[in-house]
């Protein structure tokens, strides 16, 4: 379409059509994606009917899961954390043990040696 | 006796290789013995220091390779006589076969579902394509040719393919030069990003954690490549050996009915074109071809295509971040610099510097992969503008 010689016109002409081409295309298909998701929740979406029965029917009681005071599982987290501190394990005590809520710093540092 | 023994030593490598037979800013030096040099650097960089090995080496070998005397592995085939190994194996490149074949195999081993839970990070991709364009602008003001330039200015889309295919088909005088830029350049992402990433954010804005993905389905990762490459084929053609062969990549991995495929695509095919494209792009970089002043123009562009490309992802994601009230943490733009998956774990890394808590990576694989479709699409744009 241009020659090899370019003058500072055509070549402002080449960037700025072509970052807008390249804007358009990627805008384009990130709408094409939403629409694509969009048509296929509709299809997964129960009919009104199917929402009415699903409600109607009695609620099955939530089954609390037992404590485990299992000796395996405070032997293997002591060993864990002795590990990681270089410790020995009769150079300190596990008073309690308390799952915690949302991301831990165990399952982050665990996370981003995977990815080391 | 004497005759014999001087005819062998002249035509022995040894009794050219101090010939000083290069020019380089007026000044005559032995080019082939600096590129053998210059070789065996990039090979110790590659092998010692790890920087992308797995290309670097075998470019770094053809570089050694085409720059002995007399032993023509790049000699073109004249009537009945043939032509240098080299050669024959460069046609891959100069009919613009191995790229695309190595888009196949990217597309194969991408997961696109970060993006598709996450449509705006295409937009990102997208403002990281600034680099391609304003080092093009500057290499026309520098006094490049506008093929040149085109193919100078690529190498801000940090997509090795990409920058190799459109060389080829433009400048292939430069390939040696753009193939070394792009490469060591996207190496040194790690030590390029960071700078630029604190330079345009605040701490607020790199603390930023951002909500959890969603969950993507099958039936959508497997639509994806296909409407993409309706779409982006039908309104630029001259994307279509790169988005065709990276969606069809896609498709046969997303699919999930064909394992073997999806094998062979990630790994032997892969390495097997890998071999091939580096050495016959490391054979281009001959003396009379590598060593001129226009290296050193396009080494310093490159890093310019670089980090403007880095800090146009970067400006846009502050935007994002201000017009959805701080939900995107504008260090995720840094990715949309393809290099998948080096720019993306550079993010994850600084991110987790300024916020602990913070686990960027899939966020910015999204638009790291769409830095991958945004730079084949201006690679499209220069073809169509300079074909």
């Amino acid at each position: 379409m241009f020659g090899d010689q370019l003058t500072l016109s055509q070549a402002v002409t080449v960037c700025l059509f072509s970052i807008s081409i390249v804007f358009l295309v990627l805008l384009s298909i990130s709408w094409l994606i939403t629409l694509t998701a969009k048509i296929l929740n509709r299809k997964k979406a129960p009919s009104p009917v199917q929402a009415i029965a699903a409600a109607a029917a009695p609620e099955p009681e939530p089954v609390k899961a037992p404590v485990q005071d299992s000796g395996e599982i405070t032997a293997a987290i002591t060993a864990a954390v002795a590990a990681y501190l270089g410790k020995n394990s009769s150079q300190f005590v596990v008073r309690s043990i308390r799952p915690v809520s949302g991301e831990s710093d165990w399952s982050r540092i665990s996370r981003t040696n995977s990815l080391q | 006796m004497l005759d014999i023994l001087l005819d062998f030593w002249n035509s022995t490598g040894f009794s050219q290789i101090f010939a000083l037979d290069t020019e380089l800013f007026g000044i005559m030096i032995p080019g082939h013995l600096v590129m053998i040099l210059l070789a065996c650097l990039f090979l110790y960089l590659a092998i010692k220091k790890g920087f992308e090995p797995y290309l670097l080496i075998p470019i770094a070998f053809g570089m050694l390779l085409v720059n002995f005397p007399f032993a023509g592995l790049m000699k073109h085939a004249i009537g009945d006589e043939h032509g240098g190994l080299l050669y024959y194996l460069y046609q891959g490149v100069d009919l613009g076969i191995y790229p695309p074949l190595i888009f196949l195999c990217i597309g194969a081993g991408t997961d696109f579902g970060p993006l598709i839970a996450n449509p705006k990070s295409l937009l990102l991709g997208a403002a990281a394509q600034l680099g391609i364009f304003v080092t093009f602008f500057g290499a026309i003001f520098l006094g490049f040719t506008g093929r040149e330039a085109a193919s100078i200015g690529i190498i801000g889309g940090a997509d090795g393919p990409t920058a190799l295919l459109l060389t080829s088909q433009l400048a292939p005088h430069l390939l040696g030069a753009i193939a070394i830029a792009a490469y060591s350049y996207m190496a040194l992402v790690p030590v390029i990003q960071p700078p630029i990433m604190k330079l345009l954010t605040t701490e607020e804005e790199r603390k930023i954690k951002m909500e959890q993905l969603r969950p993507v389905s099958t039936t959508e990762k497997i639509i994806f490549p296909i409407v993409v490459t309706i779409f982006t084929i039908l309104l630029l053609p001259d994307a279509a050996p790169l988005i065709g062969m990276l969606m069809l990549g896609n498709l046969i991995k997303e699919s999930g009915r064909v394992p073997h495929l999806v094998d062979a695509l990630q790994n032997s095919l892969m390495y097997i074109v890998s071999i091939f494209l580096g050495v016959t792009v490391g054979a281009k970089a001959s003396a009379e071809m590598f060593l001129r002043a226009e290296t050193i123009k396009i080494i310093v562009l490159g890093v310019v295509a670089f980090s403007m490309g880095t800090a146009g992802g970067i400006m846009l994601g502050k935007l994002m971040s201000k017009l959805d009230g701080g939900k995107t943490n504008p260090l995720i733009g840094a990715a949309g610099v393809s290099a998948v998956p080096m720019a993306a774990r550079v993010v994850q890394k600084e991110g987790q510097k300024y916020n602990p808590s913070n686990f960027l990576l899939m966020h910015a694989m999204g638009p790291n992969v769409a830095g991958v479709i945004g730079s084949a699409v201006a690679a499209g744009m220069l073809l169509l503008f300079f074909k």
